[in-house]
């Protein structure tokens, strides 16, 4: 599929619900061949995004640009998106053959070419042995696939996926979501809009990662730089794990503005003797996560949530209600604003 | 001891139900079968003498309004299905809202009223505008027409599904342009809403007496008001004999509504398999 890369450009954009604003002013670009997953609960707008790019939601104001052209105003059969729906939305009257080949037929294409369009299609998917079976017939897993096949064979501009995950069992889930990478390595050309509310999908699959809260956008950046070095404590929290702690445990830190805390990931954090600690309580709570184990802390006099420790395979475990020490390197401390 | 009881208590309920239905609906329709083909019938459980003498005799009238109930049952079923689709798929895009509402709830109003008035106001409303309307057949249609066209909306409203706006929403991400849609997708996924509305509009036609009473201009007299007559008249034997015949093609155009190769056809129609499909089954 080799078509020229094209990039999104999202400008201005405010989409508003009757008296709610779900998007508010939200600018974006999206390079070329880039994979961009929009993380976030839901209602913050992630949906209406991905929407609003193919073409079924009106917005209030602000433009999209795909590949340099103006598509705002561009009805959905005429942008050339490839969009994976978050229940596969096969047509159930259809052949697999058929809904692989709907998109083709719609452009007119010549029956020949379809047919080994089709065919290379479901090809990439691994699904080329079930061209004759309704879609009915094939698991949860297997229609994902062909759906997929059916939004890559028109070569799309830009392929949007709306919770492609989410419907699948979670050993199946880390199956889908390493293919997913391989096809995006695959098609390099491809600019990918991944629609999730799953943070494994975004740091696992994402170029760069888009985390909306209320309809703006939270933080855009690596995978890694949201969770190395959050902007702020909804980031940090919502974005893997992390620990809230008062700024005046660091001196380094100390004396910043009283409306920040600095987060620390459960990882980050280690067991001490007690008296040799930075911080001393209580152990409240022992979970088995197979290659950790996740230690819940209540701290002594230190106004925050119980802390999170991360303790790899092989450490002492301290019982349940036994009084521990805990320490963590200052230079992992993050300043977050609360 | 108690599944036992519960299931006595299942035995007599359905056995009622049954009774029911056959005092209200089976021995009715077996009488006029019966008394369609009794020479004479009075003073005995059962008609003595069968004989073909009603069906001979029935006229030409008798068999003009036949064919009049079954054209007028055809176009009323036809036309009340295409504006039922077509009202169902335009309010489903308003949203129902504002004017959306309103025009939700008067699709329903016919409903509400008996048919002899609505029969009336048809008749009153428009009885020489436009010219020839009244006077002619189509008077009988327009007033079958708004009595069917509640049910038929409802059957299409009630097959728009969530799913099917999904299914839209991606054949048009595909490329499919709304008419392609329409046709590959909706028609399709709606088939059998399209064949009970179909069912439910000739049912109510070919019965339809109160507004085509009302309205009927010389010469469009339909079966029911034929048969009416004559019950009227006390000739209830020739009555059954015009009953039966309307019975009869009302059952057989009902059951080729509802049988499969309609669903075949209205495949074929709108869904039919690409030549792409064509192709790979080769």
């Amino acid at each position: 599929m080799a078509q020229p890369a094209a990039g999104v450009e999202i400008e201005g954009l405010t989409v508003r619900f009757g008296p709610k604003t779900v998007l508010s002013d939200l600018d974006l670009t999206i390079a070329p061949g880039e994979f961009l997953t929009v993380l976030g609960r839901s209602g913050c707008g992630k949906t209406t995004l991905l929407r609003f790019v193919a073409g079924f939601t009106q917005a209030a104001s602000g433009r999209l640009r795909i590949g340099g052209k103006d598509l705002t105003a561009a009805p959905p059969h005429k942008r050339n998106l490839g969009l994976l729906f978050q229940n596969y939305a096969l047509f159930p009257h259809m052949s697999v053959f058929d809904n692989v080949a709907f998109g083709l037929t719609a452009r007119g294409v010549a029956a020949a070419q379809i047919r080994m369009r089709v065919e290379a299609a479901l090809r990439l998917v691994q699904m080329e042995a079930s061209l004759r079976l309704p879609p009915a017939s094939l698991s949860g897993g297997m229609q994902q696939r062909v759906a997929l096949a059916r939004a890559l064979v028109i070569e799309p501009d830009v392929l949007l996926l709306d919770e492609p995950l989410s419907a699948l069992d979670a050993n199946l889930r880390a199956s889908v979501r390493t293919e997913l990478k391989a096809l995006h390595e695959r098609l390099p050309h491809l600019s990918i809009i991944c629609v999730t509310h799953d943070q494994e999908d975004a740091m696992v699959l994402s170029d760069r990662t888009l985390l909306m809260r209320e309809g703006r956008i939270a933080q855009l950046g690596t995978p890694q730089e949201l969770y190395d070095s959050p902007r702020d404590r909804f980031v940090a929290g919502y974005f893997g794990a992390a620990n809230f702690l008062p700024t005046s445990l660091v001196p380094r830190i100390n004396g910043h503005a009283a409306d920040h805390m600095i987060c620390l990931r459960p990882e980050q954090m280690r067991l001490a003797p007690l008296g040799g600690g930075v911080i001393e309580g209580t152990v409240s709570n022992i979970e088995w996560r197979g290659a950790s184990i996740a230690l819940s802390v209540v701290p002594d006099g230190v106004p925050a949530d119980p802390i999170l420790i991360a303790l790899p395979r092989g450490e002492t475990v301290p019982e349940r209600g036994a009084r521990t020490g805990i320490i963590f390197r200052h230079e992992d401390a993050v300043l977050v604003g609360v | 001891m108690l599944a036992d009881r519960t299931r006595h208590w299942r035995l007599l309920a359905a056995a009622i139900a049954t009774l029911a239905c056959a005092w209200l609906f089976i021995l009715p329709v077996a009488t006029v079968l019966l008394s369609s083909f009794a020479k004479r019938w009075g003073g005995t459980v059962l008609p003595t003498t069968l004989t073909l003498r009603w069906f001979e005799r029935l006229g030409a009238d008798d068999w003009s309004a036949l064919a009049t109930s079954l054209e007028v049952a055809a176009a009323v079923a036809v036309l009340g299905t295409v504006l039922g689709l077509w009202l169902a798929l335009t309010l489903e895009e308003r949203g129902r809202e504002r004017g959306g509402a309103l025009l939700d709830l008067l699709v329903m109003v016919p409903n509400g009223i008996p048919s002899v008035v609505l029969g009336l106001g048809i008749l009153i409303a428009y009885h020489d505008v436009p010219p020839g309307f009244s006077d002619s057949g189509l008077i009988v249609l327009a007033a079958q027409l708004a009595l069917v066209l509640p049910f038929c909306y409802r059957s299409a409203a009630s097959a728009l599904r969530r799913e099917l706006v999904v299914l839209r929403e991606a054949a048009s991400s595909l490329g499919a342009p709304p008419a392609m849609v329409l046709r590959r997708i909706v028609l399709p996924q709606m088939a059998p809403a399209i064949r009970s509305s179909l069912a439910i509009a000739f049912a109510i036609s070919i019965g339809e007496l109160g507004a085509t009473m009302t309205v009927y201009p010389p010469g469009f007299a339909t079966a029911p008001v034929l048969i009416l007559g004559e019950v009227e008249r006390g000739y209830y034997l020739p009555a059954s004999a015009l009953s039966v015949l309307l019975l009869g093609c009302a059952l057989l155009v009902l059951i080729g509504i509802a049988l499969p190769w309609g669903r075949a056809l209205a495949w074929s129609r709108t869904g039919r398999p690409s030549p792409a499909a064509k192709l790979a089954s080769q």
